[in-house]
């Protein structure tokens, strides 16, 4: 059931559109539909105040976040399984979302309440603490000059390793603070603003636009090293390109978002499903159903529960790994990659 | 190395983007009523104004919800947490989700004029501050954050008079506590251990309420010493250290219940004086741990628990003696 291309991404598009209407209309605050739209376009009189201030100040960035971090981690996840040649790549493979942790860790049981132009200390940290990481690993994984991926992939688990138990230290000694590091541990939008969209924009934007932009190489790659320097590929600068860019989106989605599982895992496997390997589709294919994915994932950890939240990756993960189990079930199903 | 500063470009950007939407608009001030506005330093160290006396106020801890009820603030109470059970009452209040993750969405939609949080939900608080919704952080220490918060609470409310008798009135009872177990020679404070958990041990250590309420009863916490306040305890050290008195809180939320016989049953436990003596008592959970009023009843429950032969059942709460 391969769909034609183009067909399938302006279907995706459609559904983004839809779940964008559908997370800006739903949440525990019961709006009516006329309300939001004249609270978007008309902004209402005085009486309307606080819907304003639930459609603008808190429905909407998290929608925007969570496009977002969806797209960053759909589309970090697509290149990297691709690059790995590993169809359990994922995002938090590089030991980067380690280091945001780390860094997001550090800020919360310190207590750091500095802010740099509203932005709070805490995806700040975890933003440092993310290319800290990358600088980590990218200077563990070099062998004279070039950048074996499966070097890179150990010095990714390796750092990872590391870094999570000294997040696992951290929170044993934080005792009082431990819940705040544990929620943002388990990842989710909750009370974030328009100044986390700002902090990740610039890179998620940037970081897609460059994947995009390597996505023929990378469809070289995937037969293989040598044979895509035969065909003039300049094989060690198009896998560094695709490593930093990966880790960029990772870190700026795990800075404002936490670590939210499976949306790098299983969303680029089933663009790859229904349009088959090829990146230059399955990697916008990625980003547009991650966005969905993640979009639509927030809305039920929000409205679930009501008013009380689920924290968001606990909602990724119980959607995504039943339907990950139904994949592998499925004959061939991840075949497709190689 | 050289690809480092690349990295941090859009993170300079980014701080560019934010600073041009930061700014807001003041909120309208209905000043002119006695005493208000009314400008308070909270816990957390913000300096908060409350424009006039608060209609609409959203409670995001239990303790906060206890204390605003007893100081007669129950129809300006419009939002609570789902765990906010006590005075029965305040369950008949809107939820705006739980203790540790409330909906903000669900607060900004009650149109709070006064939002009271924990330490817990600095996140929220932030938040708020910039949607221009007054929030005071209330981070009690000990039983005396407590009665300085209830008096933070009634200025913050405009209610100043009915704080001040409140406050006066646990502070009578906790003195008639401290001042009977002040005539006890120090070697008839008995060693106390607090059970928080039992799989693994773990028990309440300096800083909390915990501690606070055994010494202020007159008893001595076993792990008082411990370097966290909440440490996972070792066996070891607690039949070193043998305790003549344990209290727990299970079977108060209805999830475990450890009678003093599975406590007795316990391999190793036989020998300790806590045991031995049958000195094992039950305290409600909701008394000891919450930083509101009732921590003061707590106080006088404990104290009956460790010296029985002072406190006489069911009178420790009358005024003191002398």
């Amino acid at each position: 059931m391969r769909l034609p291309p183009r067909v399938f991404l302006a279907i995706l598009s459609l559904i983004l559109v839809g779940t964008v209407i559908w997370g800006v209309a739903t949440g525990p605050a019961p709006l009516g539909l006329a309300d939001i739209g004249r609270a978007l376009w008309t902004g209402g009189g005085e009486d309307m105040a606080t819907d304003r201030t639930i459609v603008w100040q808190i429905r909407l960035p998290r929608v925007a976040l969570a496009i977002l971090v969806g797209s960053g981690l759909g589309t970090a996840g697509a290149v990297l399984q691709g690059l790995f040649r590993n169809p359990l790549a994922d995002p938090y493979l590089l030991g980067v979302s380690s280091g945001a942790a780390l860094g997001a860790t550090v800020a919360l049981l310190a207590g750091f309440t500095w802010q740099v132009l509203g932005l709070g200390a805490v995806p700040l940290a975890a933003l440092a603490g993310a290319l800290f990481s990358l600088w980590l690993v990218y200077r563990l994984a070099r062998v004279g000059g070039k950048l074996p991926v499966f070097t890179l992939l150990l010095a990714g688990v390796a750092v990872g390793c590391f870094l999570t138990a000294l997040v696992s230290w951290l929170v044993f000694w934080g005792q009082e603070k431990i819940h705040h590091a544990i929620f943002w541990l388990m990842g989710g939008f909750s009370a974030r603003d328009w100044a986390d969209v700002a902090l990740c924009c610039p890179y998620v934007l940037i970081g897609i636009a460059v994947c995009l932009a390597w996505a023929k190489e990378l469809n070289l790659l995937l037969g293989g090293e040598e044979s895509a320097c035969q065909l003039g590929v300049n094989v060690e600068r198009a896998k560094l390109v695709l490593v930093v860019a990966a880790a960029l989106l990772t870190a700026a989605s795990v800075a404002v978002g936490g670590l939210i599982g499976f949306v790098g895992l299983v969303v680029p496997h089933v663009v790859r499903l229904l349009v088959g390997p090829d990146h230059r589709v399955l990697l916008p294919g990625s980003a547009l159903a991650g966005a969905v994915f993640l979009t639509a994932a927030d809305v039920m950890a929000r409205t679930v529960l009501a008013p009380a939240e689920i924290p968001l990756g606990i909602v990724t993960a119980l959607a995504g790994g039943p339907f990950f189990m139904y994949l592998l079930r499925r004959k061939g199903a991840l075949n497709g990659h190689a | 190395m050289r690809t480092v500063p690349c990295f941090l470009l859009p993170l300079v950007a980014s701080l560019f983007l934010v600073g041009a939407g930061c700014a807001g608009t003041p909120r309208e001030n209905k000043a002119g009523l006695p005493g208000f506005p009314v400008q308070v330093t909270d816990d957390a160290g913000r300096q908060v104004t409350v424009p006039s006396p608060p209609e609409r106020i959203v409670s995001l801890a239990p303790s906060i919800t206890e204390i605003l009820f007893a100081l007669g603030l129950e129809a300006q109470v419009v939002g609570v947490t789902d765990v906010c059970d006590y005075p029965p009452a305040a369950k008949q209040k809107e939820k705006i989700g739980s203790f540790v993750n409330p909906s903000l969405e669900k607060i900004v939609a009650l149109k709070p004029d006064l939002v009271l949080a924990a330490d817990i939900n600095q996140k929220v608080v932030a938040r708020l501050e910039r949607l221009n919704v007054p929030a005071i952080v209330l981070k009690p220490r000990d039983v005396d954050g407590v009665l300085s918060n209830i008096t933070l609470v009634g200025r913050a409310t405009g209610r100043e008079r009915q704080a001040a008798d409140l406050v006066r009135e646990l502070r009578a009872r906790i003195d008639a506590v401290v001042s009977k177990v002040a005539q006890l020679p120090v070697t008839a404070r008995p060693k106390v251990y607090y059970e928080v958990w039992y799989e693994p041990l773990c028990t309440a250590g300096p800083g909390t309420f915990i501690d606070d309420v055994i010494r202020l009863a007159g008893g001595v916490n076993v792990a008082a010493d411990a370097p966290q306040s909440w440490p996972q305890y070792s066996l070891e050290v607690l039949l070193r250290k043998n305790p003549d008195v344990m209290l727990h809180s299970y079977g108060h939320d209805d999830t475990v219940h450890q009678t003093a016989e599975d406590i007795a049953r316990r391999p190793g436990w036989s020998g300790l004086n806590f045991v031995r003596h049958r000195r094992i008592y039950v305290i409600d959970a909701d008394l000891i741990t919450r930083p509101g009023p009732r921590l003061v009843k707590a106080v006088e429950e404990v104290a009956q628990m460790l010296h029985p032969e002072v406190f006489v059942k069911g009178k420790a709460s009358v005024a003191p003696a002398a």
